[in-house]
């Protein structure tokens, strides 16, 4: 009797709460789980993006989206250059960093760069902003598309396609590994054509770490803007800070928080078209001797190289060598001009360079020794001098540990030219005798 | 020399009908066993012995549907015509059914998905599949297997694996060209499905998608790979495609239920099975017992190696299976003692396991195939389909834990012809006795039920987060059983989400399945620093478990060393160990206080209540037992004050009538012993039915709420002994120890007839005399009478159900 009340009572307590409410309830708990409770910023009457960001909704056949253009005036100065250097800027250099292609025209060429809502990558990763610029006659234009709402992204999409037809070349600051993927995964999202796949892209991060790196501490866009424009950003909205700018953005509606990423956004885009065209004048005054620090003229040199351009490479890696370089430079200039003469077959030129590395006891110090083993062995058929430096090389790897590959290269290098040079019928194995007298041959 | 000899021998010895031989030698072995070993249940030796005849193949013909092409290619393979059941499950799944196949180790069930799939591809070039292994290790083995056909098909098939290991630069090619597509769960979260616009040609074209080793996929990493899928197929909607599920599971007792659970859809089971079958001994052995009075038993690990020596030295290819890595190193030591000075020497056994290089475990894995080795010792790491052919004994050092996995060790053992073997080799741990000392109920049983709850608030919340990240969530959605417009609004109010007219969008910087592991519930982990020498991190321990495992003072075991816990810092959630030589270990006293939320159920059993429904669970850690290695002596204790833990998850309870208590002869202390005896032998069964490790079931005592609101009123101090005594009112709680669940509670409920027999019989046929850690736990623990007393209970609860049932 009793358990049968009992039970009853059981049943009647349970289910009695909806299921709803003991979601809401786990809710709860959870709630007190989160370790970090969120400061939501206090609600104000909220103002538009028109409010802040001079700009206009638009629509095309996809729906809605906000567009800001400036338009900088010709005659603007920006750092060292004027606005209209852009647009009368001869980039045809640039052609050694996109081998294969003919540059166009500095009218057809359009700078990108987005803002995003975050720096993971992956699919929930958002441009929420995405700003052009390009040439406007002599002057330069920045448009910039906005999402005020992840509904306007179609639009914008479609939107830049559009803008970015009239163009031949983009140029963006890290694009390939950033913003050109994310803007893949957003047209893919968007179940719409990407408009990269016809547009030839040249990503300056690449170029300007070649020029620039061995002269400048960091190849980051900012420090490029300040030590080769000469522009200091002031009250500069830390980029670290731009997604949750715009979450708030999206939760509060008020557009203030937004208007320094516009201006940051374009101010990206104008420093990104103006170091295009110092990029464009560091390879023309490096190529035609005009004024120009001694390490970009290394730089050039090695990026000569790397195209194929040898004489010009090695012209270049000689005059920077005779303007003087710093220390810490100089014998890879010293090591790359030996190995061009090499490639050249001006041994005796090159070999001159391996002594004088030899001589500073720098880097490439092992290197050099190879190469002259190598030289006196084949060429100048000094087995004995040869070996002078073979043991030299050995003795320096010993002492400083050197890699076990190199070590072992260069110990059976040693002991064939021992054998070598020791003086005939001295009991040498007949194997060694017959294969030191086949090498030289080998080697030409 | 000698090794190289040695296996020429054995090549012999196979080659020249070595399979009558190896009958031979079997059947003398186990009769040699079963002589020499004879005993009663309960003091040991050979508890059961039983043989399976050998079964003949059932075959049909090719179905038509394949295309000539493959049949030549299985033609070429010396495979004439399919299995019954591969057959029906390449036809099912040809007309676009999902398929779940469940069939023992070793019967062919690959083909049971290749076949079909590979089909397709070959007639469509665009179609695309997607394999899905539980471990890289079977990922690799499944590319081989797979590369046999690309050696024949070319360019038809294009098979890739894409996980961690997979070179960046060859990525982008996998992405665009694969047609088959092999990876793990763990990469699908975190790599393919956050990236899934990088993956359009994938799928736009997904056909099919196979889930291999399906019984792997219980509990918490089950719940994951739901939700997991949940996002697969929105992923696939999205680019137009819903690809059709195929999975293979090891017998289980419930394998369509769990294959509906994860992929939430219908699927066709095919669970006969047409392959071929030896005839086979299965042996049940206990080890003797040394010393009745404390129940202690002879080693099982020095017998696990005399009866695989007793085998090997016939010559039979041995398979030993430890439940540790220290088991594992121990008796590849012994094993290779005892082979030290005969021909081919120690290198005929090997050790393997998890820890070993993938270099060294494919050598052994060939080796094994080849028939070079006499023995190899291994860990659970052998126990999934890896491929190392079939060999004659199977030796399981210690109860898996489960039915289902016994027979996939001993699955392992089995050849074609000749006959083959399995040895079963019983621990003191109270499954092992239970299982030794009920056989019945092994062989009696379908194996073990798996068990998920994608609904885990938990999980589905944190997946929720990925599924937003990879496509905004859509009011009109289902992601689940819950309300997902409740669900959102949550994840917005803190700060996750962003609600606009087309749905939730992901509005944060984080890559949320970055902060999601799928092999447990919250990622929030405790990181173990040795700090002997440099410090440096050896390990990882889940939050649920650092507070009992990693306290200061604990000795935290890690790949058979010893490391004294010297500090742990709870708000960096990292503990500082030294490396230590202990003879002790130590055990973690905690406090448990359950207060029920709300009752799902509640019905008679006999005159108890059984009950489920949702729990607070509050644990305080406040001390620990030091407890000497081998004897299991205690040693010593130490107090600790650690901060008290709460957490909302479900319960099976089974309520203790007053009315039933006070009818038994016995003190309040003596039925208080005999509860908490019957809570342990409780949470011992409950873990064998539910499948599931012991970490993941807790077990706590409490009493009625209303008695414990009394007793926390301080003016009933003086009255308070009389209050208890006379409404002394437990309930015995089995609890998810997941928060949210993990969908254990509802089963236990209605398999609640079977836990409380099956209890019985294991306090019941347990050797010892008062209790020990077999059965109620030590006499230490519940007193001389808790035996007795949880007996007694049960006996009045289970001849009450009996009753009621006639009635």
């Amino acid at each position: 009797m009793k358990l049968e009340e009992k039970l009853r009572e059981l049943k009647q307590s349970a289910r009695k709460t909806l299921r709803e409410n003991a979601l809401e309830q786990q809710l709860e708990y959870l709630r007190r789980l989160e370790q970090r409770p969120r400061k939501l910023p206090a609600q104000k009457v909220p103002q538009s993006i028109e409010h802040y960001v001079e700009g206009k909704a638009c629509s095309n056949d996809r729906g809605q989206y906000f567009l800001a253009q400036e338009a900088l005036p010709s005659g603007r100065p920006y750092g060292k250059f004027r606005i209209d250097d852009v647009a009368s800027a001869d980039l045809r250099p640039l052609e050694l960093f996109l081998p294969g292609m003919v540059l166009p025209p500095p009218s057809s060429v359009v700078y990108l760069d987005t803002e995003t809502t975050g720096l993971s990558g992956g699919t929930g990763t958002c441009a929420f902003l995405i700003g052009i610029g390009a040439a406007d006659g002599p002057g330069f234009r920045v448009r910039q598309f906005f999402l005020r709402d992840f509904t306007e992204e179609k639009a914008a999409l479609a939107a830049l396609t559009e803008a970015l037809e009239p163009y031949q070349l983009l140029v963006t600051f890290n694009g390939k590994t950033f913003d050109l993927p994310l803007l893949e995964a957003r047209y893919t999202l968007a179940r719409m054509q990407s408009p990269f796949a016809r547009l030839p892209h040249l990503d300056l991060l690449h170029p300007a770490r070649r020029l620039w790196k061995l002269r400048l501490e960091s190849c980051n866009l900012k420090n490029l803007e300040r030590e080769l424009l000469g522009i200091a950003r002031n009250g500069d909205v830390p980029g670290s800070e731009i997604p949750q700018i715009y979450f708030d953005y999206l939760r509060t509606g008020s557009a203030a928080g937004l208007q320094p990423v516009f201006f940051h956004n374009a101010l990206d885009i104008v420093t990104l078209a103006a170091l295009t065209v110092e990029a464009g004048q560091a390879v023309t005054k490096a190529g035609d001797g005009g004024d120009c620090d001694s390490r970009d003229l290394f730089s050039l040199s090695r990026i000569l190289e790397r195209v194929g351009a040898s004489e010009l490479a090695l012209a270049t890696c000689q005059r920077a060598l005779d303007c003087g370089l710093p220390d810490a430079v100089e014998p890879h200039a010293l090591w790359q001009l030996a190995s061009q003469h090499k490639r050249q077959r001006r041994y005796e030129q090159a070999a001159e360079l391996w002594v004088e590395i030899i001589r500073r006891r720098s880097s490439y110090l092992v290197e050099a020794y190879e190469e002259l083993a190598i030289h006196y062995e084949h060429r100048r058929r000094d087995a004995r001098k040869a070996l002078e430096y073979a043991e030299a090389a050995v003795e320096h790897l010993h002492e400083n540990s050197g890699s076990p590959s190199c070590l072992k290269r260069l110990t059976h290098r040693q002991e064939r030219l021992r054998r070598k040079s020791a003086p005939s019928g001295s009991g040498a194995p007949r194997r060694a005798r017959g294969r030191a007298n086949v090498l030289p041959i080998l080697s030409g | 020399m000698k090794t190289s000899s040695e296996s020429n021998l054995l090549q012999r010895l196979r080659a020249q009908g070595g399979q009558a031989l190896a009958a031979k030698a079997i059947e003398s072995v186990v009769e040699e066993i079963q002589n020499r070993f004879k005993g009663s249940r309960r003091e040991g030796g050979v508890t059961a012995l039983r043989r399976y005849p050998a079964r003949e193949a059932q075959v049909v013909p090719f179905p038509d549907f394949i295309p000539e092409r493959l049949q030549e290619i299985l033609r070429a393979r010396e495979i004439e015509n399919l299995y019954t059941h591969q057959a029906h499950a390449a036809q099912l799944a040809h007309e676009g059914k999902n398929v779940v196949v469940v069939t023992p180790t070793a019967s062919g069930k690959t083909l049971c998905y290749n076949l079909p799939i590979l089909s397709t591809l070959v007639e469509n070039p665009d179609a695309r599949a997607l394999y899905l292994f539980p471990t890289k290790a079977l990922a690799q083995d499944q590319l081989v297997e797979l590369n046999h056909w690309t050696e024949k098909l070319g360019e038809e098939l294009r098979t890739f694996t894409y996980d961690g290991d997979t070179p960046q630069d060859a990525r982008k090619a996998i992405r665009s060209r694969a047609n088959l597509v092999i990876t793990n769960p763990d990469m699908l979260h975190a790599g393919i499905l956050p990236h899934h616009t990088k993956w359009e040609r994938l799928f736009e074209n997904l056909r099919f998608v196979v889930i291999d080793e399906l019984h792997y996929y219980r509990g918490v990493f089950g719940s994951h790979l739901a939700n997991v899928i949940r996002r697969l197929k929105r992923v696939a909607e999205f680019y137009g495609s819903k690809p059709q599920f195929v999975c293979t599971s090891a017998t289980i007792a419930n394998p369509a239920e769990l294959a509906t659970r994860i992929i939430e859809e219908d699927i066709e089971l095919v669970e006969e099975n047409g392959a071929p079958a030896a005839e086979k001994f299965f042996v049940v052995y206990n080890p003797p017992v040394v010393n009745p009075q404390l129940g202690i038993r002879r080693s099982y690990l020095n017998e696990t190696r005399r009866l695989a020596k007793a085998f090997m030295l016939r010559k039979l290819e041995t398979i030993i299976f430890a439940n540790s890595r220290l088991a594992t190193e121990i008796l590849v030591t012994y094993l290779k003692e005892d082979f030290a000075g005969r021909p081919g020497g120690p290198e005929l056994v090997r050790g393997y396991r998890g820890g070993y290089l993938p270099l060294e475990r494919r050598e052994i894995e060939r080796d094994l195939r080849d028939g070079r080795l006499l023995g190899v010792v291994a860990t659970n790491a052998l126990e999934l389909g890896i491929d190392i052919g079939s060999l004659d004994v199977a030796v399981l050092a210690g109860y898996p834990g489960t039915i289902a996995s016994t027979w996939q060790r001993t699955g392992r053992a089995g050849r074609r012809q000749g006959s083959s073997a399995a040895i079963l080799v019983a621990s003191s741990a109270p499954l092992d006795q239970f299982i030794a000392q009920n056989p019945e109920y092994f062989f009696g049983h379908s194996p073990e039920h798996g068990y998920v709850n994608p609904d885990n608030l938990q999980i589905l919340l944190n997946h929720l987060k990925c599924a937003a990240f990879e496509l905004p969530l859509r009011e009109e959605e289902r992601f689940g059983s819950l309300d997902l417009k409740i669900l959102c609004a949550h994840l917005e109010e803190l700060g996750f989400l962003h609600q606009t007219a087309d749905g939730w969008h992901w509005v944060s910087e984080s890559y949320p399945a970055d902060a999601i592991s799928l092999r447990s519930v919250s990622s929030d982990n405790f990181v173990i620093v040795d700090t002997t020498a440099e410090p440096r991190v050896i390990g990882e321990v889940d939050f649920s478990s650092a507070l009992t495992t990693v306290h200061e003072k604990a000795i935290y075991l890690q790949d058979g060393q010893q490391y004294h816990v010297e500090r742990l810092d709870y708000g960096e959630r990292k503990a500082y160990v030294r490396q230590c030589d202990s003879e002790y270990f130590t055990d973690a006293i905690s406090y448990t206080k359950i207060k029920i939320l709300e009752h799902f159920a509640s019905e008679p059993a006999g005159p108890a209540i059984k009950n489920h429904g949702e729990v607070q669970v509050n644990t305080q850690v406040v001390g620990f037992k030091k407890i000497k290695f081998h004897t299991m002596e205690n040693v010593g204790s130490g107090d600790l004050s650690l901060q008290e833990q709460e957490m909302h998850t479900t319960a099976f309870w089974l309520t203790l009538p007053q009315p039933l208590l006070e009818s038994m002869t016995y003190s309040r202390d003596e039925r208080l012993n005999g509860v908490r005896g019957l809570a342990n032998a409780l949470q011992a069964v409950g873990t064998l039915l539910m499948m599931c490790d012991a970490r993941d079931l807790g077990v706590a005592v409490g009493e009625n709420l209303e008695i414990v609101e009394e007793d926390e009123t301080p003016a009933s101090t003086s009255a308070k002994p009389a209050v208890l005594v006379k409404i002394f009112e437990p309930n015995v709680y089995l609890y998810d120890k997941y928060p949210g669940g993990i969908g254990f509670s509802e089963p236990l409920f209605r398999l609640s007839a079977s836990l409380l027999e099956n209890t019985h019989r294991l306090i019941g046929n347990c050797a010892c005399s008062a209790g020990c850690p077999s059965c109620v736990g030590p006499i230490g623990e519940v007193g001389e009478k808790g035996k007795e007393v949880a007996l007694a209970i049960l006996d009045q609860v289970l001849s009450g159900a009996q009753t009621s049932k006639a009635q």
